[in-house]
Order: C-alpha cells, then sequence, then structure tokens
C-alpha cells in the first residue's frame, strides 16, 4: 500500500524523464514526410487568427470574373468583393458567401454567378482513315429520320402534314411499309407530339389509320406514345418580360422521358407550338432549333419537326418555311409538301387534284437528291363512332402512299383491236413524232378513239400512250424525207411477223 | 416524495434535487421495480454463478437472482395505456438468464435494480437513479474504491463503486471520508481531480495497492501523449484542439 502522494511525486518525475527521452528522440528522427506546401501563400495556418483579411481564394475567383467582366476588386470587412462588374447585361458588386457560392448583387436582386472555368476551344487534327473504319450514318426511316439529327418537314396548311406524320409513326411503329418507304431496319419506338389537337383528336386520327390499314393493338405494342400540347406545356425557349429563356427543366424532363422509354423518333407537330420567340428571328429560332438538336443529340433519337410554310400558291421548297431559315439551316434533312396542281391531275389522268400531295426532300444534306417526288393521297376512313340511324361518325382523313399511273396503265383502256387499227391507220400515212407537227400520229390515235386534243390535257395524255406504245415496241421512229426532202422522225407501226 | 439526503447532500450541484425531481417522475416506480424483483426466481442460479465466480453468497446482505433480461418500448406493449416511449425491462426467467440482478441499498433504503450482465460483465440499473453501490460505506476512516461492481461483490459488498456513467461532481461525497483506498491508479487520480479537485494536499488520503508495473505504464503512456500532442501541435498549429497531458 502506497501513498497516493508518493505515488504522484515519483510518478511526475517519471514522466518528465519520459517526455524528455521521447523528445529527443523525435528530434533525432528525420522529417516523416516533406511538410506539404500551403495551398495559397501567406494563408494563415490558423484561421481564426487570420493576419491578411479576406480568403485570398477568393480574391483569385474575382480576378477571373473581372478580367472577363471588369470592375474593381476591394476590401469590404473581412471579405473580398468585386463593385461595378457587368454580367449578362447586369451591373452590380461580385461576392462570395460563406458556401463559397458567387453571387451578383444587382439592383434587380441577387443572381448566382457560374464562374466555373471555361472549356478552352480547340482545334483537332484531322487524321484520314479507311472509310471502311468511319461508322455508318444511323438512317432510321425513309433516309429521312436519323438519330441524333433534327430534320424537319414544311407544309402548308392543310395539305395533310399531321395525317402523313401520323402513318409515317405507324410505319415505323408497326414495321409495316404502309407508305412506299424503306429503310427501317427494325421496329422502332416513336413519340408523336401533337402541340394543337387535343388527345381525342389524336386518337381519331391513329384509330383511322389503323382502321384503314387493319392495324392491331399487338403490332403497335408498347412502342407509340402520344401526347397532346393542351395536356402538357412543350414550350422549349420561353419569354420571360424582354427575355428568351430555355426552359431548362422541360428538356431535361423531355432527355429523361426519352431515355427511360428508349424512344427513337419524336415527331414534334408544329414545331411553332414549341416556342414563343418571333418566328422571322433568326438568332432566337437559331437559339430554339439548338435546344431540339440538343435533345436529339443526347436522347440519342430522332426529332422531326413539322413547320409551316409560306401562305401563298407557289411551289413549296425548303426555303418556304416559315419564319427564320436557321431551322432549316439546322435540319440535317428537310422534306416539303406540296399539294397536287391542275396540272398534275389532268397529267395523272385524275378528275379532281385535291386529296393527292407529293413529299419531296427539299434540302438534303450529304446524300444525292432523291430525285423523283413521293406521292400521297387521303382517303378517308369512316370511324363508325356514330350514334342513332347514322352510324358512321367521324369521317378522318388517312394517308396512304399513291403512285403516278405508269404508261402501261394509260393505255389499259385500249383494246388491242383498236390498236391494230391505229397502227394500220398510221401505216398508210407519214405521220410525224413531234407534237407540234400538224402531221402528228397523237391526231389519228385521237380520231381513232374519240379523244378531245383540243384539249392540252387530252393532248398530252395521247402524247403519254404514244410514247408507251413506241417503248413496247408498237412503233419505231424512222427518218424519213418530206416534201421539201428534209429528213424528218417519222413514226412508222411495228406488226407482229405473222401479219405478213 | 422525501429523497435520501446522503445522496445529493455533498453533492454541490444547486440544481441537483431539482433534476431529480423531475427525472423521478419519468422512472419506473420503485414499487414497481421491487414486485418485478420479487416476481421473478434464480436465486439458485445466482448462487451457483456467485460461487463459479469467486464470489461467497454468504457474505452478501441480499440475495441476488440470476434472470434473462429483455426489453420493450412501452407504447408497442398493450398493457400500458399512456405509453411515453420508454424502455420497459422484464425479467424472465427462461434458459438463457444473462443478467445478476440485485438490490441497491442507499440511506437504508432500496432506491434501485443493479444488474450485472455475466457475459461481459457491464453494469447497469433499472431506474437509472442510483450513483452509488455501497454508497452507505462512504463514512468515517477509511473506504474501499473499486472500480467495478463485480469487485464489489466480490469483497462482499465492502466499500464501495461510483456507477454513474455520466455525471462527475457526486465524487465529491468521498471528501467525507478520511482515507480512500484504491487498486487503480488512473482512477485514482480521476476520483482525486473530481472529489478535491487536484488539491495536492488530497493525496495524502489515498492509499493505492495498484502494482508498480502499473503505475510506470500509466505515467509512461501520459509521457508518450503529452509528446505526441505537443508535436502535432507544432506541425500544425491551432489545427487540432488537443491538450497537452
Amino acid at each position: 500500500m502506497k501513498s497516493l502522494a508518493e505515488i504522484w511525486r515519483d510518478g511526475n518525475e517519471l514522466a518528465e524523464a519520459e517526455v524528455n527521452r521521447l523528445s529527443l528522440e523525435l528530434a533525432q528522427q528525420p522529417p516523416a514526410e516533406p511538410a506539404k506546401p500551403e495551398l495559397v501563400p501567406n494563408r494563415a495556418a490558423n484561421d481564426n487568427k487570420a493576419d491578411v483579411p479576406g480568403d485570398p481564394q477568393h480574391l483569385v475567383r474575382l480576378q477571373a470574373i473581372q478580367r472577363d467582366h471588369g470592375g474593381d476588386i476591394r476590401i469590404t470587412g473581412r471579405s473580398w468583393t468585386l463593385f461595378g462588374a457587368t454580367i449578362d447585361g447586369k451591373s452590380g458588386q461580385v461576392s462570395i458567401d460563406g458556401k463559397g457560392r458567387m453571387f451578383l448583387y444587382g439592383a434587380n436582386g441577387s443572381f448566382p454567378v457560374d464562374d466555373s472555368p471555361r472549356k478552352r476551344l480547340r482545334a483537332t487534327a484531322f487524321k484520314l482513315r479507311s472509310t471502311s473504319e468511319i461508322p455508318m450514318r444511323e438512317w432510321l426511316f425513309a433516309k429521312h429520320y436519323q438519330r441524333k439529327y433534327l430534320t424537319v418537314t414544311v407544309a402548308p396548311g392543310g395539305v395533310g402534314k399531321t395525317a402523313h406524320a401520323m402513318t409515317e409513326a405507324l410505319c415505323m411503329v408497326t414495321g409495316r411499309p404502309l407508305l412506299d418507304l424503306g429503310g427501317l431496319r427494325r421496329k422502332l419506338k416513336v413519340w408523336y407530339l401533337n402541340l394543337e389537337d387535343p388527345a381525342d383528336e389524336i386518337e381519331r386520327g391513329f384509330g383511322a389509320a389503323a382502321k384503314h390499314f387493319s392495324i392491331t393493338e399487338e403490332q403497335i405494342g408498347d412502342r407509340l406514345f402520344t401526347d397532346s400540347g393542351r395536356d402538357q406545356e412543350f414550350v422549349i425557349v420561353r419569354q420571360e418580360n424582354r427575355d428568351f429563356k430555355v426552359c431548362e427543366p422541360m428538356v431535361e424532363d423531355m432527355l429523361a422521358a426519352i431515355r427511360e422509354n428508349e424512344i427513337d423518333v419524336v415527331i414534334v407537330d408544329p414545331f411553332v407550338s414549341t416556342h414563343e420567340v418571333p418566328e422571322n428571328d433568326n438568332t432566337m429560332i437559331q437559339r430554339v432549333a439548338k435546344q431540339w438538336r440538343r435533345i436529339a443529340d443526347e436522347a440519342n433519337c430522332s426529332i422531326e419537326l413539322v413547320h409551316h410554310a409560306t401562305k401563298g400558291n407557289a411551289e413549296i421548297t425548303a426555303d418556304s418555311a416559315r419564319g427564320g431559315g436557321a431551322l432549316k439551316d439546322a435540319a440535317r434533312s428537310v422534306r416539303v409538301i406540296n399539294g397536287m396542281t391542275k396540272e398534275e391531275a389532268e397529267k395523272a389522268g385524275l378528275k379532281d387534284e385535291r386529296g393527292y400531295f407529293r413529299v419531296d426532300f427539299g434540302k438534303v444534306n450529304k446524300v444525292a437528291s432523291a430525285g423523283s417526288s413521293l406521292w400521297r393521297r387521303f382517303v378517308s376512313v369512316p370511324l363508325m363512332n356514330g350514334k342513332g340511324l347514322v352510324k358512321t361518325g367521324d369521317e378522318v382523313g388517312v394517308v396512304e402512299a399513291w403512285r403516278w399511273p405508269s404508261a402501261a396503265e394509260l393505255t389499259a383502256d385500249v383494246s388491242e383491236e383498236q390498236l391494230d387499227a391505229i397502227k394500220r391507220k398510221i401505216s398508210g400515212l407519214d405521220c410525224r413524232e413531234s407534237i407540234q407537227s400538224p402531221q402528228w400520229a397523237g391526231y389519228q390515235v385521237a380520231q381513232a378513239l374519240g379523244i378531245n386534243v383540243a384539249d392540252a390535257s387530252e393532248k398530252r395524255r395521247v402524247k403519254r400512250m404514244l410514247d408507251a406504245w413506241t417503248k413496247d415496241g408498237h412503233f419505231t421512229v424512222e427518218m424519213r424525207e418530206d416534201h421539201k426532202g428534209t429528213p424528218r422522225p417519222c413514226l412508222v407501226p411495228v406488226f407482229p411477223t405473222s401479219d405478213f | 416524495m422525501t429523497l435520501p439526503l446522503s445522496v445529493s447532500e455533498l453533492w454541490e450541484d444547486p440544481d441537483f434535487l431539482h433534476w431529480e425531481e423531475l427525472e423521478e417522475q419519468f422512472r419506473e416506480p420503485i414499487d414497481e421495480s421491487e414486485a418485478k424483483f420479487e416476481a421473478a426466481d434464480g436465486v439458485d442460479e445466482a448462487r451457483a454463478w456467485l460461487l463459479e465466480n469467486d464470489i461467497d453468497p454468504e457474505k452478501l446482505p441480499f440475495q441476488p437472482k440470476l434472470v434473462s433480461v429483455s426489453v420493450s418500448r412501452d407504447f408497442e406493449m398493450p398493457e400500458i395505456e399512456n405509453p411515453r416511449g420508454q424502455h420497459v425491462l422484464a425479467f424472465g426467467t427462461g434458459e438463457e438468464r444473462n443478467c445478476l440482478l440485485f438490490p441497491i441499498i442507499d440511506n437504508g433504503q432500496t432506491i434501485d435494480y443493479g444488474m450485472l450482465f455475466i457475459e461481459d460483465f457491464e453494469f447497469g440499473t433499472v431506474r437509472q437513479k442510483a450513483i452509488w453501490l455501497g454508497g452507505d460505506n462512504i463514512e468515517g476512516e477509511a473506504v474501499r474504491l473499486h472500480v467495478a461492481a463485480y469487485d464489489w461483490l466480490k469483497a462482499g459488498t465492502d466499500g464501495c463503486v461510483y456507477i454513474d456513467a455520466q455525471r462527475r461532481t457526486p465524487l465529491k461525497r468521498l471528501q467525507s471520508v478520511g482515507k480512500i483506498l484504491c487498486n487503480d491508479i488512473a482512477w485514482a487520480l480521476e476520483v482525486w481531480d473530481w472529489a478535491f479537485g487536484a488539491d495536492e494536499a488530497a493525496l495524502q488520503r489515498f492509499e493505492i495497492d495498484d502494482t508498480s508495473d502499473n503505475i510506470e505504464e500509466y505515467f509512461k503512456a501520459q509521457a508518450q501523449r503529452q509528446v505526441i500532442s505537443e508535436a502535432i501541435n507544432k506541425k500544425h498549429p491551432g489545427r487540432f484542439n488537443w491538450v497537452a497531458a
């Protein structure tokens, strides 16, 4: 048993000796690792006893802002403030709060300032490699829809762009060749956004198309998404007072929805409802188009914008798109829709041109022009949703493919005997091939068939019939001298060998 | 409600009585604790365990019981009408008896029940009221200050053990004894600090029977701690709020 006083005294002596010994040992040891250099020179080791007022790191950040936006840095109290800076047209003082966030305090309120370092612009050296190594363009459908790109279809009002977009959507969704378009490798997921019509009108459109093409629910599966602009907002650039702002939440939502449902194609009808900017302002339209292109790129899908054309009766081209040309320029592929003209209807032998239209590639970047037009026609489909005695209910137009009548179809009405008679009639005369000649072979044809060639369209029809027969080998062209001795191309009938 | 004065009479905390009154109403009433203790069996099992662990059951002034303790929330118990969000202990007598239960007497009254868990020798009380084991022994010429409840039981409840885990000021009750005997140098110095304000004159009151190895080790560890904290403060001044021992 020992007294604590004694132990305390001895213990303290022991502890003191031990401290001396350990301190000496520690002093003789080489430093374990070099001391880390201070991040900022002159930074006080103890934050509570800072000799330098203001955080030097804040000063560095403010100096970076000052370089771009001007102003004057001064110390206010214990922190640095940049006075008189002008950022995005707003002037005021910039300071950094306790959490390191930078704010601009101006007359209109405080605004957060983004001082994250800018990505530097750089030039990338081009390296030529084998063309087989270059990844293929990812066309989705009809040499128009392309993944990661923006495409535009321009059409005048009432010609059938909405019904056309619906039929195209069903083509992609079902994988069936409903229109004479190819290039579909697999069934695609399509999101059709109609920003003008209510949801039930969209349903009517798709319902009628499905009825017309006998599309079942299984064929559509879970690949078609439709939404109406009346139920949800799809405005991508909005006007706020005098400013125009990109609706980031909407863009984010859209990206999330596309990614979540793995959508391949988004059809937006019409483009004009997706923004609130002046249509003729190219800069603003470019901003809107850029956002759509961003969605296409980030969500890895194709965005098709259906756009109105300017008013007027002239032929629609890519330049007829209403408003600023920036949209057309931003798009990878621009299609135009033109209604059939009276002349075209006559040529095609139709009684009425209404309900027919053609789709042309108005601007095709980086691919040879498609050449011929694709013709479409409206068919009226009764929905049979009526009540009472007349049960047909609504009639909805559905777009289907229509082929320009071929030459064979033109001559199909003429019987073998009639053709034989025409040939015998022409064989006795020196009938000219040229339509301008008074001795044109067509007049004999018209006479034989009772066609009124005073009508220009009928005259052209006869010309096409003669062309078709010539092509089929019923006639041949021979050079014969006229009464002046000048050789002229004449149409000479060819009879089957057995006739001789 | 009258409190046994000896618990707090030397305690200088002026708010102690106030807190004591406040806390008392949230504690399980002593009658209930007593009834539960009486209802539990396990005397024979406790006896066997005590003998096995070198404690003479004959020397103990009470009969401990070996029980199994289970804890439930009062709001999960349908029989409790007005739950207060408290733990309710139940003393089972099944196969797995894990706790030695015994009354804690202060100033001649049973104020609490002590629970010594036999798996890890951890100690707790049922009502969190008791501050001392053997508090009545803190008077007269000398008292043995044990470090743990087991030592106190082994000594046949001779001496005292400080069992309050949260407070230190009630250690001042030791000022009323002439000599304090302790077998742990670290605990003795802490008690000296708290009970006597590290008054060097009070060192005379302590008699230590710890081994010299332990004592040496204690002071060496203190020295080492001092050197380390000094070195760290030198390297990173003001960065760590460490006080050199």
